[in-house]
């Protein structure tokens, strides 16, 4: 009786040892202690880490893994760096074909801010240079452009193209369009903007025809550059310094995830479409190096408000990574960007102010996206940071206004802090100018040579090899190309005569 | 009169307050029966409704004094009094009955198979570098490397009706034969290296239109239509048919399809009789390049007999893109024409291409006798073939992508050799 009653006792305090053990407080704490004793994987030991400053053993428990990754992590705690640091190591790493890369990046509906090229929101162009973490090269407001498009050569062809041009202006405006007769909605708001698209797409596209066509004998990129019409690019990445829109609730806990729940950066999801886009089976050169003190100005681009303080908006949605084609078309690199929304209404409702600042943060966020969505189909990503920088161009144009924009991509780590991550890209956004002034008698008037050695020196620019290096050195494996194939006849014996000798 | 304090304003409390309102009564001045009405009345305190200090009443409308007795009556209708005449409409999506032969008819046309001996010889003498290869990137940008991911038809396959496929996205039909006739056109402009004048002496335009009608007999014939781009030169094409196969036309007897009329096919409609007719481009214009030369379009790929759907639609705009272009050259009263009108016009799909040459000899169309036009009309060329998957047969009901068989080169040289025309020679330097 008496030994009964002792395991009754011990069975009553076993099971309050049992309720306390499994609780998630004591689960954790008893998780993370034997944790400490297992014997780590090793290629998360760094032997090489052992013995620094920052290591940081536990009293009477030997040192297991340092106490952070190697690289530079800023302000972010030891949880969140491993976090990242397992990412690239544990699960990108392993992933060497492009196309599982970008599904284990995008295999996730979320909510996310959108950040899209059109957005009407007042003073929003200093908004997209902080998410982008780019920096802006003007000097007292005056455009520059990068010094390579001096190295084209215009010259040899310039009069040619130019004489190509002004008459395909001018037979655009001969040609009878029934509804599309006017070019612009700005200012008298008689014509339509969704006709004045329309009417722009198809000017801008016979003047890049007529100087593709003309300049493609002595330019070989030209001949082989696939020209698509109406193309989808999107892009998604992780911000540092803005604030998440919304975490699960099964995640809000801070012990059950705090890399998730207190990290200090959000992702946003880019999608349009782009109206032509021109691409190469190389990339383009880079405009400035990625030692020039213009890119290392991370410190100057940290968001300043949350997003939905400048109006933006955030979904739930499914993330997507696209640059214009689908995977396994030779042609990987996109040369040139053009877009043709003008924003009239904008223009028209509210003020040349607000209209500058969108429609300069139209060109820069496009060729800030194609240069994201470019790296991504190379094998690059958040995890696995750029080797060489990328570069895009785009033109903003209806046909007789002419913005250019042009952006190099430095590096995609936009998550860390800029302590962690000094890096920064550039832009270069010129003022929107007029190729001609308009028509009398069915010819040209007020042509400016100057927007038109602009339009050639970005159709014209060479891309580069970028000194032999591998452009994608994280991808083994490549998608594959279908093939057109060849089908055999089958020869059907219907009988067999067989001859008696 | 209750006033509601912000933190009552709350969605839910709100409609709870409205919902007791409207179940309970609108608290109406003068209806309270009982002691309050009479005190408060003697008291001399004004009671009112709280819902018309939120809402208040409009106030009552007095007609003005100055309103004539008959402002009611009707407004005499207007009648329509422009002239309007009755047009015979070629629609796009009209299949002709007789096909090309019926096209001729209404043409006043001779229909000769194949292309003309001059392009058929140009065929397969210049080539662009690589070509094959850059022919079957275009073929796949066009079918599976372009990014547009719009809602498919639903398909059915006659091998197995009962099968239900499940919705899919990709290209569209139309995308996708621009995306390969685009393809081509880059191609072809390649052989600006060798002929300088093509980039020199001709332009590329795109959605081009036109409106015209002329009459068959006793009859108008209307057409409307865009092309998707079309080839503008500084100096008209070269004719095909020369001067003793016009004379020779004389001779040829027409296609006879009684009892039927050739216009069964066509819409009746009616149109102002000043409506303005025009080409491609707007009346006295004065660009150099103002000749079309070359016309392009596409057409669904799930037509099944394109000589009865897609070449003579094709065919008549061609056609009527031609007699606009010999009003505007020899005026509209032009009989026999001096110089005969050349048009080139390339048709496709994402799978087939089809070819026509129209030259206009004349704008007679009283009769069907006299010199008639022409038209070399060469259709049903192949480009590959497309098999779509068949998940019944598959262990899993699996859905693969499509696959593509049989590239045939000669469709490009084709093409090549119709965008050559009259820039290039048949026997090569």
């Amino acid at each position: 009786m008496a030994a009964l009653s002792r395991v009754r006792h011990m069975k009553s305090k076993y099971c309050i040892f049992q309720a306390i053990f499994t609780s998630s407080k004591w689960r954790c704490q008893f998780a993370t202690e034997a944790a400490r004793k297992i014997d780590l994987p090793s290629d998360l030991k760094d032997d090489a880490q052992e013995g620094l400053p920052d290591d940081k053993p536990e009293k009477g428990y030997p040192a297991v893994k340092p106490w952070m990754p190697p690289g530079s992590w800023g302000e972010m705690t030891r949880q969140q760096a491993w976090f990242w640091h397992r990412g690239e190591i544990n699960h990108m790493g392993r992933i060497t074909h492009v196309k599982e890369k970008i599904k284990f990046l995008t295999d996730k509906q979320m909510v996310a801010w959108k950040f899209p090229p059109i957005n009407i929101q007042p003073n929003v162009l200093k908004y997209q240079l902080e998410v982008t973490n780019t920096i802006l090269a003007s000097k007292d407001d005056k455009y520059l452009k990068p010094e390579i498009y001096q190295s084209v050569d215009i010259k040899t062809d310039y009069e040619e193209l130019k004489k190509l041009c002004i008459e395909a202006i001018e037979i655009e405006h001969a040609l009878h369009r029934d509804k599309l007769k006017y070019l612009a909605a700005a200012k008298d708001g008689r014509a339509k903007s969704w006709h004045a698209l329309l009417r722009g797409r198809l000017l801008t596209q016979t003047i890049l025809n007529a100087i593709m066509s003309g300049a493609s004998r002595n330019h070989e990129h030209l001949q082989s550059c696939s020209v698509d019409k109406e193309v989808t690019v999107a892009a998604c990445f992780q911000r540092n310094g803005v604030k998440r829109p919304w975490v699960p609730v099964s995640r809000r806990s801070p012990d059950l995830s705090k890399e998730l729940y207190l990290q200090n950066n959000a992702m946003f999801q880019g999608k349009h479409v782009v109206d032509f886009q021109v691409r190469t089976s190389l990339p383009l050169p880079q405009f400035i190096s990625p030692d020039h003190e213009m890119c290392m100005q991370a410190d100057k681009c940290v968001p300043q408000y949350n997003p939905k303080v400048l109006g933006q908006f955030r979904e739930l949605t499914q993330l997507e990574i696209t640059s214009g084609f689908n995977l396994g078309s030779p042609n990987e690199f996109t040369h040139t960007s053009v877009v043709c929304e003008q924003l009239g209404r904008l223009r028209l409702v509210s003020g040349e102010e607000h209209w500058e600042q969108s429609h300069a943060g139209y060109g820069l966020v496009t060729s800030f996206l194609s240069c994201v969505a470019q790296a991504h189909v190379q094998g690059f990503n958040m995890f696995q940071d750029l080797v060489y920088p990328f570069t895009a161009q785009t033109i903003h144009t209806d046909g007789r206004t002419f913005r250019f924009s042009m952006f190099q991509l430095n590096s995609l780590k936009l998550w860390k802090d800029p302590k962690a991550s000094p890096a920064s890209n550039v832009a270069w956004i010129s003022p929107a100018d007029n190729l001609y002034e308009g028509l009398t008698d069915d010819r040209v008037i007020g042509f400016n040579d100057e927007v038109f050695q602009r339009l050639c020196q970005c159709l014209l620019l060479k891309p580069s090899s970028r000194d032999g290096i591998k452009l994608n050195p994280n991808v083994k494996y490549k998608a594959g190309t279908p093939k057109i194939l060849k089908s055999v006849k089958k020869v059907e014996i219907e009988e067999e005569v067989v001859y008696d000798r | 009169m209750v006033r509601v304090s912000p933190s009552l304003y709350k969605p839910r409390t709100a409609k709870r307050i409205k919902d007791a309102f409207a179940r309970k009564g609108i608290y109406r001045v003068g209806t309270i029966q009982g002691y309050a009405d009479a005190i408060l009345k003697e008291k001399g305190v004004e009671v009112v409704d709280p819902m018309t200090y939120l809402y208040p009443p409009a106030p009552e409308w007095v007609p003005p004094e100055d309103i004539p007795d008959n402002w009611l009556a009707k407004r005499p209708a207007v009648e329509d009094v422009r002239e309007k005449k009755k047009v015979w409409h070629v629609h796009r999506l009209s299949a002709f009955t007789e096909g090309m032969q019926q096209a001729c008819l209404l043409t006043k046309s001779q229909l000769f198979t194949g292309l003309p001996p001059a392009i058929n010889d140009l065929v397969g003498k210049y080539r662009v570098s690589d070509q094959d290869d850059e022919a079957k990137r275009q073929i796949l940008a066009s079918q599976v490397w372009d990014n547009t991911r719009e809602k498919l038809p639903k398909r059915f396959d006659l091998e197995n009706l009962d099968w239900v496929f499940r919705r899919e996205y990709g290209i569209p039909e139309n995308k996708s034969s621009l995306i390969l006739l685009n393809g081509f056109l880059q191609m072809a402009q390649a052989m600006n290296e060798e002929f300088p004048e093509l980039y020199t002496e001709r332009l590329l335009v795109y959605e081009p239109q036109f409106s015209t009608f002329y009459k068959y007999k006793e009859d108008n014939i209307h057409m409307a239509c865009k092309f998707k781009a079309g080839v503008m030169g500084s100096r008209p094409l070269t004719p095909l048919g020369d001067s003793a196969l016009v004379e020779a036309s004389k001779e040829h007897t027409p296609f006879d399809m009684y009892p039927i009329s050739p216009l069964v096919d066509l819409q009746e409609q009616e149109v102002l009789s000043t409506k303005e007719t025009h080409g491609f481009l707007r009346p006295n214009s004065s660009v150099r390049c103002c000749y079309p030369q070359l016309t392009l379009n596409v057409f669904p790929g799930k037509l099944l007999h394109m000589d009865k759907t897609a070449q003579p639609f094709s065919f008549l705009n061609t056609f009527a893109v031609a007699v606009e272009e010999a009003r505007r050259r020899f005026g509209p009263s032009a009989g026999v024409l001096k110089e005969p009108v050349t048009i080139l016009n390339i048709n496709c799909s994402p799978l087939t291409f089809n070819f026509l040459v129209v030259q206009l000899n004349t704008l007679d169309f009283t009769s069907d006798n006299g010199i008639k036009n022409f038209v070399w009309s060469d259709s049903a060329n192949h480009l590959i073939r497309k098999t779509l998957c068949k998940p019944w047969l598959h262990s899993k009901r699996k859905y693969g992508p499509p696959k593509l068989w049989d590239y045939n080169p000669q469709v490009f040289e084709k093409f090549l050799a119709m965008y050559l025309y009259n820039f290039a020679s048949a026997k090569p330097s």
